[in-house]
C-alpha cells in the first residue's frame, strides 16, 4: 500500500511539474521556431513604401538571447516609372531585457546580405529593359520589437528595425515630368551619392515554436 | 497484486490521456471554388485548395489560389495565381468554430492590358511577376463527427503587381465555401 502510494504522489508531482512548465515560460533557451512575415520598407531614399513577404527560423540560445534567421522578399513601385525589388538574407540577435508575460519586448541587431534591382517602365513603343540596373550589397540592421504569445507556442511579433547599406548605391534618379515620372537609372548630372543608402523595415510575423532542441 | 493491479490501471489511464493529447490537432483540407470582387465591376474565380494544422485554437495554413478566369468591365489580369501560407486564430473549441487570419503570400500574375515592347523581336510582351501580396481572412468552421467540415470564408487581398510596365493593384475581396476534409 506505501508502495502504491510512493506511485501515486511521483505520478501526481510529475504531472504538476509538466503542467507548471508548459503554463509560465514562453521563452526558454533550447526553443526553436518557425514563421512567416510581411514586412514595410519606409523612409528610404526613394519615399515609398514597399511590401514584402518572408520568413524566419528563431534558435533561442540563452533564456534571454535569441537568434534569427530571416528572409524577405520586397518589391516597390517607383511611382509608376519603373519597379525596384530587394531580397534580404541574414541573421540578428535578439536581446530580452524583461519578460512581461505575455508581452515579450526586446532589442534586435544583426547583419544581411541584400540583393536589389531596378526595372524601369517599358512601354509598347519604348524597350528600357537594357537599362536595368542591380547590385549586391551587405547591410547591418537594429531595431525593437514585441513578442505576444497568443499561446505557449504562437506568437505574433512585430519589430521596427532600421537598415543601413554597406555597399555601392544604385545610382537612379526618378524625374519629374510633364507626363509623370521618368526613371534615369543612367544619372550623368549628379555626383555619386556618399551617404549610407538606409531604410526602416517595419515587419509584422507569426511564429510558431516547434522543438525544445535542449 | 494489488499493487500491480494499481499500477496497470495508472498505466491504463496514463495511456488513454496520451491518446487523448495526440487527438487534441486536427489536419484539415479543402478544396472550393472562390468567387473575388475587384473595382470597377470586375469579378474573378478562383480554384482553392488548402492544409491546415490546428492546434490549440491555432492554425496553421497553407493555401493556393489557381487563377480561372475574370470578366466584368476591367478583367485586367491573364493570370493571378497565389500561394500563402500563415495563421488563423480560432475563437472556440465546438463543432463550430469562427476565425480570423492572417495570411502573407506571394502572387504569380500577368497583366493582359499593358504590355510592353521587346526590341529584339518588335513584339509586345507581358511579363509575368512574382510579387508579395497580404491577406486578412475571416470565417467560420463547422466540424461534422468525423472526417468532413463545412467552411464559409471571405478574405481581403491587398498588393500590386509590378512587372515591367505600368503596375496594377492586386486588391480583391474574395469569398469561398465548401466541404472539407478533417483527420
Amino acid at each position: 500500500m506505501k508502495g502504491t502510494k510512493v506511485i501515486l504522489t511521483a505520478l501526481l508531482f510529475s504531472a504538476n511539474l509538466v503542467w507548471s512548465q508548459a503554463d509560465s515560460n514562453y521563452l526558454e533557451k533550447g526553443q526553436l521556431s518557425f514563421g512567416m512575415r510581411t514586412t514595410t520598407s519606409v523612409f528610404g531614399g526613394d519615399g515609398i513604401p514597399g511590401l514584402g513577404i518572408g520568413g524566419q527560423a528563431r534558435l533561442q540560445i540563452l533564456n534571454y538571447i535569441n537568434t534569427e534567421w530571416f528572409a524577405d522578399y520586397i518589391t516597390m513601385d517607383l511611382r509608376g516609372a519603373g519597379t525596384r525589388n530587394n531580397a534580404h538574407i541574414g541573421w540578428s540577435v535578439m536581446f530580452y531585457p524583461k519578460q512581461f508575460n505575455r508581452f515579450i519586448p526586446y532589442i534586435i541587431a544583426g547583419h544581411c546580405f541584400d540583393y536589389a534591382k531596378v526595372i524601369p517602365l517599358s512601354t509598347p513603343y519604348e524597350d528600357r529593359s537594357p537599362d536595368v540596373v542591380s547590385r549586391w550589397s551587405s547591410a547591418v540592421q537594429a531595431g525593437l520589437g514585441t513578442h505576444f504569445f497568443i499561446n505557449d507556442r504562437f506568437n505574433l511579433t512585430f519589430s521596427a528595425q532600421y537598415m543601413m547599406h554597406l555597399g555601392n548605391h544604385l545610382e537612379y534618379e526618378l524625374e519629374e515630368t510633364t507626363s509623370g515620372y521618368y526613371l534615369d537609372t543612367n544619372p550623368t548630372t549628379t555626383e555619386p551619392d556618399a551617404r549610407l543608402e538606409s531604410h526602416l523595415l517595419l515587419t509584422l510575423s507569426l511564429n510558431y515554436r516547434i522543438a525544445d532542441l535542449w | 497484486m494489488k499493487k500491480i493491479f494499481v499500477v496497470c490501471i495508472l498505466l491504463l489511464i496514463g495511456s488513454v490521456s496520451f491518446t487523448q493529447s495526440e487527438k487534441d490537432w486536427k489536419i484539415k483540407t479543402a478544396l472550393s471554388f472562390a468567387p473575388g470582387i475587384l473595382t470597377e465591376k470586375t469579378y474573378s474565380l478562383q480554384l482553392q485548395g488548402y492544409l491546415g494544422f490546428l492546434k490549440d485554437k491555432i492554425e496553421w495554413r497553407g493555401e493556393a489560389f489557381y487563377f480561372l478566369n475574370s470578366f466584368g468591365d476591367r478583367p485586367r489580369f491573364s493570370m493571378n495565381h497565389q500561394l500563402y501560407m500563415g495563421a488563423f486564430y480560432h475563437f472556440t473549441e465546438t463543432s463550430f468554430q469562427p476565425y480570423v487570419g492572417f495570411q502573407p503570400g506571394i502572387a504569380l500574375s500577368q497583366s493582359s492590358e499593358y504590355g510592353s515592347l521587346n526590341a529584339t523581336t518588335q513584339q509586345l510582351e507581358y511579363k509575368k511577376a512574382v510579387n508579395p501580396v497580404g491577406s486578412l481572412a475571416a470565417g467560420f468552421d463547422f466540424f461534422g463527427e468525423k472526417f468532413f467540415f463545412l467552411f464559409v470564408e471571405t478574405r481581403y487581398i491587398f498588393g500590386k503587381h509590378k512587372a515591367d510596365s505600368y503596375p496594377v493593384f492586386l486588391d480583391e475581396w474574395r469569398f469561398s465555401f465548401g466541404l472539407g476534409l478533417t483527420f
